[in-house]
């Protein structure tokens, strides 16, 4: 992203980021809020710490494992379509936006298919507090999914450098979320 | 591609570190290391989380000590989780 411009100096303690102040300030929010997220299934699980050991021990850690790293592939892909725009390569900047919308999808599908299972297998959103925490998380991150393919379809049509840094951010946050959420819904016992 | 070499720097370091926590945690369902499985799976999310903050967020060079409170931020959200999953 770039360096602040003098344009951003009005926004104070915000100008010393770089990109577009506002972003940062949801990124903030985001991050306290499935902050918030985290630290209640933390709790939860001490309350009902059998619940989770068999909730989490039915989990794909494989499936998660690979949505891990298709969304940092499609963060990749989205900061190097922001240095393709710096140095005015339009073609790859659209290439590489497309392949991170792509990695995306298919985020998207691997999530959908993980839910399916999960159903097939009986565990729905009211089966237990291990499973509604599981499914609201991963829902209300896939929605965040959602509506960054969105933005960077918007950025893919509106391609000023400001509009790519400040689009991009909102994806590598999306990316960011999921970084905290794997480790703790998957991995943690 | 000089510019982005740093960014792909950061790609491998996600992936690798995304590998080793998803093995980890596979070799400890049968062998009984969870809690080092946690301690690799959460250390490994606050690296990664760093990652992309600093190098396709672009925070490296941000001043004002924001990169310190967002450091402290993840600190306290994956140190209260490993903390409770301790108890």
């Amino acid at each position: 992203m770039s360096e602040p411009s003098a344009q951003s100096d009005s926004w104070g303690v915000l100008s010393s980021l770089p990109g577009n102040p506002i972003m940062w300030v949801l990124i903030l929010s985001e991050l306290l809020v499935f902050g918030a997220f985290l630290l209640g299934f933390g709790g939860a699980r001490l309350v009902y710490p059998d619940v989770f050991r068999a909730g989490q021990a039915a989990l794909d850690v494989r499936m998660g494992g690979i949505n891990t790293l298709l969304l940092v592939t499609s963060g990749l892909l989205a900061a190097l379509a922001v240095e393709a725009r710096r140095a005015d390569r339009f073609g790859t900047m659209r290439l590489c936006l497309g392949g991170a919308g792509l990695l995306g999808v298919a985020f998207l599908v691997i999530k959908g298919l993980e839910w399916s299972r999960e159903a097939a297998l009986g565990h729905s959103l009211s089966s237990d507090t291990f499973f509604t925490l599981f499914y609201l998380m991963t829902g209300f991150h896939a929605a965040h999914v959602v509506m960054g393919l969105v933005v960077l379809a918007i950025i893919a049509r509106y391609d000023s450098l400001e509009n790519l840094e400040t689009g991009t951010a909102f994806w590598h946050m999306v990316d960011m979320i999921w970084l905290l959420l794997f480790p703790v819904l998957y991995l943690t016992r | 591609m000089t510019a982005s070499r740093h960014l792909y720097r950061a790609w491998i370091v996600l992936a690798v570190l995304t590998i080793v926590s998803v093995v980890v945690r596979l070799m400890g369902a049968h062998e009984g290391v969870g809690a080092v499985a946690n301690l690799v799976a959460l250390a490994a999310s606050f690296v990664k989380a760093r990652q992309v903050l600093d190098h396709f967020l672009g925070l490296r060079g941000a001043a004002g000590g924001w990169r310190t409170m967002l450091s402290a931020l993840l600190l306290l959200i994956l140190g209260g989780v490993g903390a409770m999953a301790l108890v």
